[in-house]
């Protein structure tokens, strides 16, 4: 038998699944073949490790309170008050993903109202803002890409209107938008 | 005398509450350990231990085989087990710290008095094979923990878990594969 095929069978070898002229050629391999045996060894001690592995015990009480509780669910209850229960159970936890969808689709509007108000009352012009605006005007998209003149913003403004996308956040943060205002300097 | 297990399992299939209650208390720490090592923590153990008996209860009338009533307990306990492991958010997967759990907790790793050194290996060691566990897809978890752990056969894990043999066999060998590597500073060989 090759070392391939003697590792591939070491599972079941080990674990008593091989027939008697199987086991018997493994064996001989193995009595010869130091790497195979180093692999057998290997496998036999992750058995033991997982075996014998230390868990924590809660305690006698805690079973005694379990069986209360179990019993309490089920022989204590009639059953219509297990089907009440049940049911009760159902839909909260049924009710719960959706709600959390309702309230992530209505931030996202929100936000996205928000986003196109804000938008809509800063006219969008190529002309340059007075100079004592906290943040000037957007210029139009186009004439902002094609500019060479770096003073359509400073750095102090770039950085504030990225803090602000920032504070934005993805669709879903409820809340956050509301500091837009106060970055934007329209506050 | 004690009731034997098929006994009590025809007389709770019959509405036998007692024989119920009696079922829960000779189970009960099986399936709780079997839940502790698939979530690494005493809550979600908790929760599955009660889960497992009340839909046990529930389905008692379906209950058509005696004799693999364990597989049958084990099946619900597991399917709930994995569930909880798809969902598991924000309860970790490390073993719980001794002192967060109820009653007169203790690690019990033998019989004998360890030493404190002893103790502090044993929970490192089982910290590190936590780890290594969790990041085994479900069904290969609790197939190296149905048989390397809790004794099943594959015969038996394939009846829990409902697949064919092959399938049961396969993922055990993938799971240890891979436990092996994880773990394989624990498993150096001294000369």
């Amino acid at each position: 038998m090759t070392c391939h095929l003697v590792q591939s069978l070491l599972d079941d070898y080990i674990d008593g699944d091989l027939t008697a002229s199987q086991t018997a050629e493994i064996d001989s391999h193995l009595a010869l073949c130091t790497r195979c045996r180093e692999e057998q060894l290997k496998s036999v001690k992750l058995r033991q490790l997982l075996a014998s592995r230390a868990l924590p015990d809660p305690g006698p009480q805690y079973f005694t309170e379990v069986t209360e509780l179990v019993l309490a669910r089920t022989v204590d209850m009639t059953d219509s008050e297990q089907r009440a229960f049940r049911e009760s159970v159902d839909s909260s936890r049924n009710r719960a993903p959706f709600f959390r969808s309702l309230i992530a689709a209505a931030a996202s509007i929100a936000l996205f109202v928000t986003a196109m108000y804000v938008g809509s009352v800063r006219p969008m012009t190529a002309e340059a803002p007075p100079a004592d605006s906290r943040i000037r005007q957007a210029t139009s998209m186009v004439a902002m890409l094609h500019s060479d003149d770096n003073r359509v913003m400073t750095d102090a403004e770039k950085l504030r209107l990225t803090s602000g996308m920032v504070l934005i956040g993805p669709p879903g943060m409820v809340g956050r938008y509301a500091d837009m205002a106060t970055v934007l300097g329209t506050k | 005398m004690e009731d034997n297990i098929p006994e009590l399992i025809e007389r709770f299939c019959g509405g036998d509450s007692h024989a119920f209650t009696e079922l829960v208390h000779r189970y009960q720490k099986r399936i709780y350990y079997l839940a502790y090592q698939m979530l690494g923590n005493h809550l979600d153990a908790d929760e599955v231990v009660q889960e497992t008996f009340v839909r046990v209860y529930r389905k008692r009338k379906e209950i058509r085989d005696v004799a693999n009533f364990t597989s049958f307990l084990t099946r619900i306990a597991t399917n709930y087990s994995i569930d909880l492991l798809r969902k598991q958010k924000g309860h970790s997967q490390l073993p719980d710290d001794p002192g967060d759990l109820p009653g007169d907790v203790q690690v019990e790793l033998s019989r004998r008095v360890r030493q404190p050194d002893d103790l502090l290996q044993d929970k490192v060691l089982s910290e590190e094979i936590q780890r290594a566990l969790a990041t085994l897809p479900p069904r290969q978890k609790i197939t190296a923990l149905l048989h390397d752990v809790e004794g099943y056969t594959k015969t038996e894990i394939a009846l829990v878990l409902d697949c064919p043999e092959a399938t049961v066999r396969s993922n055990l060998h993938i799971a240890r594969k891979k436990l092996k590597k994880i773990l394989q500073k624990r498993l150096a060989i001294k000369e």
